[in-house]
């Protein structure tokens, strides 16, 4: 029969998957967290006498067209990948579950006024918005952070929405007005760890899409501003000089592929460990 | 005998399907009726089962009387006081308890069973009466270890999980506890166990039970009486003996005779009821029985029969019960449908 | 007397689980003869389900046959191919599950999918199919096949539902039609027509019917003999007259007792079977009702009764059956 208590870490840990991106994902949280102590060198230092040098013992990573320290630039570049990203999806993700639980509990005519809204944001071309927003604030980090933020909510608040509203009609919340539950308890207590859950999968999945944004937009100059290290101007710097030292583009490109696939592993992982119809099946 | 709970000639109807104009149009919508003009009361101390197919609204008159779903004519009245706003239900959610069909889904599928048992307290602000020990007092009490307060509702048994209901239900001492099918999807020697337990608490606490199901033979067994509902409406009501010996309205006797025997010898080789139970959107007109009615005269489509008291406390809702009173008179069963 | 169609010879099958091998199944035997329908009670965890996917040879990825096997054309289907194991579920073995909308597609019309139904059916082309379908939905009580066969499932109602499976079962025309808990998810009304349904299929279908239940009502309505179980075991088989009106074995005999529907008059207590479920990872070593049963002896706990003929066809696991 069913087990205790369910573990979602050993769940986790059970998938092969999961063991791998938890790996690569932990990789670079060090590298963010660590990055003075790991970083071999400054990231800004200039060295012209060393520009486009290629991978060597002194500069595993080689250098670029300032002779900075590549390999230094992309532990540094986590901290901006990671930093931005999970800043944000984190920041989008409350506000997602907090507005996608009133839509979807609260009256009706809320829940229309919030869906007209999070329509409004989504019919948007999401380049063209991020563009007007950072043409009026400014290109910045914080810009950036602030632009993920407004074009994921409505997706994740559309989520929180579509599972509260089948939650709602489910007997257990119904089980609890009977007991005269007021809504805050229902919604604190019964819906939001129901809703929880799902929604870090789809937010541990987005992460990489969200450092893939930050990439391009710094790519595009419209993001992180130089010299602060990021993959994306790191992409740029690279294709700039893409004739004289092609394998700048490659480098820049490793972590991002690594940390697309690491993020995604886990999220698929979370996915499988998370659903209930994955548990322990009763026998007979 | 002043009733418990009062269901005075409620109707509940809901706005049905409509077309793009009707929706822009207030009042022009269709309106469906769910429920209509049903009157029942519950004694204190009284056991009342509620019978009907699926989509004869017996959850739904459930709901209405927690406050679930709201009521559109009639009124609801409990130990005497007239129920109309969201305190008085409030009122009334604490003196009654609901079970739900389904024990295992109307439990938080992500909290313990030790968490959710006192949740009656905790919601209406009362102390828990033993402390910490609350939760696994209420589980022995429904005679179960304590062991399962540490569990989650998945990893119940159906007989579990409903002892589980039964025990939240009775948490704050209710005068009245509807329950919902109560044994659907139990084991035999289970479903005997649950009715037991219900049995036992009526006696000892003296709680009013209103036992919704489909299952006539648990409504036999443990009720007073028994109201028959069909599409919305009632058919009969009467004492549980009586409506099981002589059904009056052609829709009891067929459920009754409906019911598997299980006993090879006294098979029967005719069909009680064929058909299905219509649906809301297509309510026949005059007595929405006429449809499936072994008995069906033209004047049963064309004219709504009105209630008729037989007895104080016997009711039907048919053209010819009095004539199959008169037919059904000595000695007759009136289980079969020759006529 | 013919030959048994269908034969379940000693077969025991046990579940990986975490605590080891749970013996869902202990040395079951069970025969069906064409024209024969028969009923398997029990309640949940008695292994029941797990002898009715061994017949149709869909047991779970975890079951492990550890002894006897399903006899059916004279050899063991539990051994056979992946391939040999398709072709008989197709054409020689069918089953009615508990819940209709598990047999069918949401996406294909209830046509498309009874159509493909008879892919074993060569000869015929696709509009004979599909009027061969329209046939049985007729026949099953469909009162408009036609446009029955252009619905999904989910706009069928709980009780066409069961119908349309039973036609689709029925169109494969199956040796064996196995039904799992039929009746269960059903209104009594919706009950007692498929019962009828059954009752009245039975009288031109030449196969054997196996009817899986813990309502002793739905196998009381419809069956010829009938197999008890309990904790893994057949407990008693027998005509459904001689073990529902002289049963022989104590669970049995509690088993009928506490059938609400078996009591006539209003009783305060109804009767209940005390106690639970041996542990199915490490089974009793003697009679596994014998922690249960008020009449059971030192020996009844310690020694496991063998299979006592009681009458003829007729048999009782129980020391005290000849008692």
């Amino acid at each position: 029969m069913a087990s205790g208590k369910r573990n979602l870490w050993r769940a986790l840990m059970a998938e092969p998957l999961g063991v791998m991106g938890g790996t690569i994902v932990l990789a670079f949280v060090i590298m963010a967290l660590f990055a003075p102590w790991i970083a071999p060198y400054d990231p800004l230092k200039i060295d012209v006498m060393h520009k486009f040098a290629g991978p060597s013992l002194a500069h595993w990573a080689g250098t670029d067209q300032l002779g900075r320290d590549l390999l230094s630039r992309i532990i540094y570049g986590a901290r901006t990948a990671l930093g931005v990203s999970i800043t944000a999806t984190g920041i989008a993700g409350l506000a997602g579950i907090l507005l996608g639980l009133v839509a979807g509990y609260g009256p009706r005519w809320l829940d229309s006024i919030l869906i007209l809204c999070f329509d409004a944001v989504t019919s948007l071309p999401m380049i063209m918005f991020a563009l007007a927003v950072i043409t009026v604030l400014g290109p910045s980090t914080a810009t950036l952070i602030l632009v993920i933020i407004l074009v994921s909510i409505p997706g994740y608040a559309r989520f929180i929405r579509a599972q509260t509203l089948s939650l709602t009609r489910s007997d257990f919340i119904m089980a609890e007005q009977a007991m005269n539950a007021s809504h805050a308890r229902i919604i604190l207590l019964h819906l939001l760890p129901n809703v929880a859950g799902q929604l870090l999968v789809v937010l541990s999945m987005d992460i990489p899409v969200v450092i893939m944004l930050e990439a391009g937009l710094s790519y595009l100059s419209l993001g992180v501003r130089p010299p602060t290290p990021s993959w994306g101007n790191i992409l740029y710097d690279g294709y700039v000089s893409l004739r004289q030292s092609p394998g700048m583009v490659i480098m820049a490109g490793i972590p991002l592929v690594l940390a697309t696939l690491g993020f995604t592993f886990l999220g698929e992982a979370l996915r499988d460990a998370l659903d209930p119809r994955l548990q322990m099946r009763t026998l007979t | 005998m002043s009733a418990l709970y009062d269901v005075d000639n409620v109707s509940l109807d809901l706005a049905g399907p409509a077309s793009g104009l009707q929706r822009l149009l207030p009042g022009t919508a269709p309106r469906l009726t769910i429920l209509s003009n049903l009157s029942l009361s519950i004694a204190p101390g009284e056991m009342l089962g509620l019978v009907g197919e699926s989509g004869s609204g017996k959850s739904t008159l459930a709901r209405a009387m927690m406050g679930l779903v709201g009521i559109t004519g009639g009124r609801l009245s409990f130990e005497g006081r007239p129920v109309k706003s969201r305190p008085d239900f409030v009122k009334v959610r604490q003196g009654t308890a609901l079970m739900f069909q389904d024990a295992v889904a109307s439990l938080s599928p992500r909290r313990k069973v030790s968490a959710q048992i006192v949740e009656p307290f905790e919601i209406n602000g009362v102390s828990l009466p033993e402390g910490a020990k609350t939760a696994v007092t209420m589980l022995e009490r429904v005679g179960l270890a304590p062991a399962l307060a540490q569990r989650f509702p998945h990893e119940l048994s159906g007989g579990q999980a409903r002892r589980v209901s039964v025990a939240r239900a009775l948490a704050l001492n209710p005068r009245l506890v509807i329950a919902d099918e109560p044994t659907a999807g139990l084991d035999v020697s289970v479903q005997a166990e649950i009715l037991n337990l219900m049995s036992g608490l009526r006696r000892d606490l003296g709680l009013s039970f209103l036992i919704i199901t489909h299952n006539l033979a648990v409504v036999r067994h443990v009720t007073d009486r028994v109201a028959v509902l069909y599409l919305g409406r009632m058919a009969e009501w009467g004492p549980t003996r009586q409506v099981f010996a002589r059904p009056l309205h052609p829709y009891t006797r067929s459920l009754i005779a409906a019911e598997p025997q299980a006993d090879p010898r006294k098979r029967r080789a005719d069909l009680a009821l064929k058909g299905e139970i219509p649906s809301v959107l297509a309510r026949p007109s005059g007595c929405e029985f006429h449809t499936r009615c072994p008995l069906a005269r033209p004047r049963c489509a064309a004219e709504e029969p009105q209630p008729l008291m037989i007895t104080p406390d016997r009711m039907v809702r048919c053209h010819f019960a009095e004539d199959t009173r008169t037919e059904t008179q000595g000695g007759n069963h009136g289980t079969d449908l020759e006529h | 007397m013919s030959a048994p169609l269908i034969k379940v010879d000693d077969l025991s099958i046990t579940y990986a689980s975490e605590e080891g091998p749970l013996q869902a199944l202990r040395h079951a035997t069970l025969e069906a003869r064409a024209g024969e329908a028969i009923g398997i009670v029990g309640e949940s965890g008695c292994g029941k389900s797990t002898l009715a996917s061994a017949m149709i040879n869909l047991l779970a990825r975890n079951a492990r046959v550890t002894s006897g096997g399903v006899v059916f054309g004279g050899r063991d289907i539990l051994s056979a191919s992946d391939e040999e194991k398709r072709r008989l579920r197709g054409r020689h073995i069918a089953m009615i599950f508990q819940d209709p909308m598990t047999s069918f597609n949401p996406v294909l019309t209830i046509g498309e999918q009874l159509v493909d139904f008879q892919d074993q059916r060569e000869g015929l082309s696709k509009s004979e199919k599909r009027q061969q379908a329209a046939a049985m939905l007729k026949r099953v009580g469909i009162s408009d096949p036609v446009r029955c066969l252009d619905r999904f499932v989910h706009e069928l109602s709980g009780g066409m539902r069961q119908r349309a499976a039973i036609a689709a079962a029925l169109l494969m025309t199956p040796d064996v039609l196995v039904a799992d808990e039929p009746t269960t998810a059903l209104d009594v009304t919706m009950e007692a027509q498929i019962i009828h349904l059954l009752r009245e299929l039975r009288r031109d279908y030449n196969g054997a019917i196996i009817i899986v239940t813990h309502h002793l009502g739905v196998v009381g309505e419809l069956c010829d003999r009938v197999y008890v179980m309990y904790a893994g075991e057949v407990v008693e088989e027998g005509s459904t007259d001689d073990v529902y009106h002289s049963p022989r074995h104590p669970y049995t005999q509690a088993l009928i007792a506490c059938d609400p529907a078996n009591l006539h008059d209003q009783t305060p207590v109804l009767p209940t079977i005390p106690g639970r479920l041996p542990d199915l990872v490490k089974p009793p070593a003697g009679c596994s009702f014998a922690a249960r049963c008020a009449r059971a002896t030192e020996h009844c706990r310690s020694v496991a009764p063998a299979h006592v003929m009681v009458g003829p066809r007729h048999f009782a696991r129980c020391h005290e059956a000849l008692s």
